[in-house]
């Protein structure tokens, strides 16, 4: 043998020693993913690289956990080469089979999702439901309602599983099963607000069942309910964990339980560091959080620097008004804190709701401690009327007519007051008080539309 | 044996018989060839080992109309504070504006259309991040000195179109501030006074809320600009207002998209005659986007369309009796809750006198982080007449949202342009912007209009530099959880 292919075969050696090492670190041919992660805020992007770093190519659990987070975060080509290779490497749990077949859903190769998640559903496991309730959505997406029905049965007592059923069945002409299906929702959860609304079209729709009164008796109950469930499935809550065990929001979990803990320090520097992790990006809760923090830290000057570029960044709202109005009065300038909550009494909360009855108890403090009596009686009126709206959107309309009444004292001139007072007046069957309160309402404004279907459900 | 034989074979084949001064077969060079082969496919192979595995999606690649070009333009959006906030924030003299912050980029609508009577059409805009209403009035373009701009302000090159030393202005009217996540301006003379008033639809809070959060606000044009007046309130989000004389009494009533949450619906608003109006709900539907106006029975009154969305995904149609009371048909459902339906908008696409609607399909906001779907596109639902209505999905676009409908080659029939705000941008191929070629009512070409900017919710048709070419306007809505470019406000010029 000549020194040339002598040294060839050692090279070819070499080169096999090198594909059999490179083979077991891949644990195969392929080679790990590398993704595509230039859309993500800086916190999850290092952390999505850092357990790609971290993968045991040899781990099923690795794999499918990363594989998760590619799902999470829409990178569905990597969600799904890390499901495949995780079941190339040996058998998944029915669990992770359940997370497969997510990740085949979102993907849009839902036929392939449903015959990955069908032994999950036909198993006793306990995410059983959930993989009915899934292969029931995905049927649905397909359009095909009969074995879309046949699983949301298989779901069983799953409220999410059951809206959806009544509307196949209220679409498919079967309304007196939907009603049936809904109205066990009801006696289970009376608050539920969309059993309460599906029953109103259910007794709408034309046919042996149609009847106008249980619709509108219907209709009127999910005015005053709250349970607001829509299609959630279990993923949509393992896409929640995911992103609070990473990045940014690790920092801001141990910011509030700093908080909690009354540490304001590390709260703050906590929350500081969640802020430098969502760069290039902006959250709100994150600047609702640091304001809270430096508030509870007695830095009221701080809390002004957040809520200013919370002001920028998203403009305008009823929590942020009563926040720096809390800020103000920290500083002692009573006046600035006046002209911020009054702010906030002009425009309405969504997510804090309560935030409109806050500023309105808080303006009735202030001018109680100033000795105006009569500003402070007409904002614990707002407070009161406030906190009767509130009431009667979770359902305590006795609450409500107390709170209602009492605001109708100081605010006669104001027809929203009369209006829910009236339509809480209803809502118990006190059909004369209900006439009355109607009427006063309409005396207000004789085109209140909604005062004079009320009045007329009464008359 | 047969190594030997393989190797005399090997070298028969490859006919590389070399020999040597003593005319023997010279088989050993052979043999190094071949390990000096093996050597570089197993260098290959380990190298290939190596190289992460390439995973875009499978969305087909777009290509341009090799007739139909635009040039894209930025519209300057400037931030915008109401006084009133910088004073009520203002901390020991410190300038509000140090506080070190830009806007987040929330455009919910574009339109082109001519809002002060001159004849030339302005972009109006609703933004929810600086919660206005404005109107983008085109200027022209004027020729700078680019090298001399750079040297004052580095940005300059945004300003300036492709050739590197022409800039589009731009001016802009404030028609109103303060208004909470506006979410559409329509453009009336509801006063019937013979000027464009405008009336603003307002979510409250572009966040998925059920309260009663939103309002319909009148802009009224008078001579000094605009008087502000609360049409309605204590209603849950409004998405969007139209109009028309619905009861037949010569004044101009406005129908209210409810959009809601789980609860919404379509509200009608009675014009009374003497500047108030009252308030009717028709129908109970959550998720209500759009509610446009059209005579579709051809009965010679107004009728209403409305897209219903929040897992129902209906479209319904409201018959109006002439007199103002109105029938509910559904036009269109699917079992599908998750097509997303993104908006609604009335067209007469084949131009058989019958007007159809457009719905588009895409908005997959219920995960931080959406992934196109094969169903996300747009429907057309073709009007054949005593409300029977065809649908057919006409568009694939991942994500898509607006659209629009206009002649965008100039033939003559109606194209669909779509944006689409949550394609797959991982992969910056993918297009934001498409249009779909109308050949003989088919649509079976989609063509590339732009990949970027992303992230867009709105477009809008018209005329916007007076040449008389249809261009297009795009708004971007940047979805929160994810790192895209910032460019507000996007034009097409047609070329």
């Amino acid at each position: 043998m000549s020194r040339s292919r002598f040294v060839l075969l050692i090279i070819v050696v070499a080169e096999l020693v090198l594909i059999g090492m490179r083979y077991q670190e891949n644990a195969g041919f392929s080679a790990p993913v590398k993704s595509r992660v230039n859309k993500l805020e800086r916190g999850n992007r290092l952390a999505v690289r850092q357990m790609e770093a971290d993968l045991d190519t040899h781990s099923i659990d690795d794999w499918v956990n990363l594989g998760q987070v590619y799902t999470t975060f829409a990178l569905m080509p990597e969600a799904e080469y890390c499901f495949r290779r995780a079941a190339n490497l040996g058998s998944l749990t029915l669990e992770q089979q359940f997370k497969y077949g997510i990740c085949l859903s979102r993907r849009g190769k839902i036929e392939k999702a449903i015959r990955i998640v069908l032994p999950v559903a036909n198993s006793n496991n306990e995410l059983a439901v959930h993989a009915n309730q899934q292969i029931g959505f995905d049927y649905l997406r397909l359009d095909r309602r009969i074995e879309a029905e046949k699983y949301l049965r298989k779901a069983g007592a799953d409220p999410i599983s059951e809206l959806s059923l009544a509307r196949v069945l209220i679409r498919e002409d079967r309304v007196a099963e939907a009603i049936r299906v809904l109205d066990g929702l009801i006696t289970r959860d009376p608050d539920s607000m969309r059993a309460h609304q599906m029953r109103a079209w259910a007794y709408e729709t034309p046919g042996d069942t149609y009847d106008e009164h249980e619709s509108h008796v219907s209709y009127d109950n999910s005015m005053h309910a709250s349970g607001m469930i829509i299609i959630h499935p279990l993923s949509r809550d393992w896409d929640v964990e995911t992103v609070a065990s990473m990045g940014a929001a690790k920092h801001m979990t141990a910011s509030s339980i700093a908080l909690q803990k009354g540490e304001f320090e590390k709260a703050i520097s906590e929350g500081e560091l969640a802020l430098e992790m969502i760069e290039p990006l902006w959250r709100p809760g994150y600047a609702k959080a640091m304001i809270n923090a430096h508030l509870a830290n007695d830095e009221p000057v701080e809390a002004l620097g957040y809520l200013s570029k919370w002001l920028i960044h998203d403009g305008e709202s009823t929590r942020l008004w009563e926040l720096a109005g809390d800020a103000f009065l920290a500083m002692g300038d009573q006046d600035q804190a006046e002209a911020a909550w009054l702010r906030g009494t002009r425009i309405r909360a969504s997510k804090t709701v309560q935030a409109n009855a806050e500023v309105c108890r808080k303006l009735d403090q202030l001018y109680q401690t100033q000795g105006n009596q009569a500003q402070a009686t007409i904002f614990r009126a707002w407070h009161q009327y406030e906190s009767g709206k509130l009431q009667w959107r979770d359902n305590n309309v006795r609450s409500a007519i107390v709170l209602f009444t009492q605001a109708s004292d100081v605010l006669a001139q104001e027809e929203q007051v009369w209006f829910y007072l009236a339509e809480s007046q209803r809502a118990l069957n006190d059909r004369t008080s209900a006439r009355e309160s109607y009427e006063k309402c309409l005396l207000l404004n004789q085109h209140h539309g909604r005062a004079i279907v009320g009045l007329s459900l009464v008359n | 044996m047969c190594a030997s034989d393989d190797i005399q074979t090997a070298v028969d084949i490859s006919e590389v018989v070399i020999a040597d001064s003593s005319d023997r077969l010279h088989r050993p060079r052979v043999l190094t060839v071949l390990l000096f082969s093996l050597c570089g496919l197993l260098a290959v192979t380990w190298g290939m080992m190596g190289v992460e595995p390439a995973l875009n999606s499978e969305i087909p690649i777009l290509t341009r109309h090799p007739d139909v070009h635009w040039s894209q333009i930025s519209v300057p959006v400037k931030k915008h504070i109401p006084a009133e906030f910088s004073e009520l924030l203002q901390v020991n003299n410190v300038p509000f504006d140090a506080a070190i912050a830009s806007h987040e980029i929330r455009i919910t609508n574009v339109q082109v259309i001519d809002i002060d009577g001159d004849g030339k059409p302005e972009v109006l805009v609703c933004d929810a991040s600086t919660n206005t209403v404005t109107a983008y009035h085109y200027r022209g373009t004027e020729k700078i000195d680019i090298q001399q701009q750079l040297k004052t302000n580095p940005d300059a090159l945004n300003d300036v179109w492709s050739n590197g030393s022409v800039r589009h202005k731009w001016d802009q009217t404030l028609i109103g501030d303060k208004l909470i996540a506006p979410a559409h301006a329509t453009v009336v003379d509801v006063d019937q006074d013979g000027d464009q008033d405008i009336v603003v639809s307002t979510l409250g809070d572009l966040m998925p809320s059920d309260e009663l959060i939103g309002t319909v606000t009148l802009f009224e044009k008078v001579d000094e600009g605009y008087r502000r007046r609360v049409l309605l309130r204590d209603v849950r989000r409004v998405a969007d207002v139209q109009f028309g004389d619905f009861d037949d009494d010569g004044d101009t009533d406005l129908v209210v998209a409810v959009f809601g949450y789980a609860r919404g619906g379509v509200v009608i608003l009675e014009n009374m005659g003497d500047g108030s109006y009252r308030d009717k709900e028709i129908i109970t539907r959550p998720g209500i986007v759009h509610v446009p106006v059209a005579d579709y029975d051809n009965d010679g009154d107004l009728d209403i369309a409305a897209i219903v969305t929040q897992d129902e995904e209906e479209v319904w149609a409201l018959e109006n009796d002439g007199q103002g009371n109105f029938t509910p048909r559904v036009l269109f459902m699917t079992d599908n809750f998750d097509v997303g339906g993104g908006g609604l908008i009335a067209a007469d696409i084949d131009q058989d006198g019958l007007m159809d609607l457009l719905m588009s399909q895409g908005d997959n906001l219920e995960y931080g982080h959406g992934w196109p779907q094969p169903y996300h596109g747009v429907i057309w639902l073709r009007n054949l007449g005593n409300w029977k209505f065809e649908s057919e999905q006409i568009g694939h676009l991942g994500g898509a949202y607006g659209t629009a409908a206009t002649d965008v080659d100039g033939d003559g029939d109606i194209d669909v342009v779509i944006v689409s705000m949550s394609n797959d941008y991982a992969n910056p191929r993918n297009p934001s912007i498409i249009w779909l070629e109308n050949d003989g009512n088919k649509f079976k070409r989609q063509h590339l209009i732009d990949t970027k900017p992303t992230e867009l919710i709105a477009v809008g048709c018209g005329d916007v530099n007076g040449d008389g070419k249809i261009d297009i306007v795009a708004g971007q809505f940047r979805i929160p959880l994810s790192v895209v470019e910032d460019q507000p406000i996007t034009v097409w010029i047609k070329e």
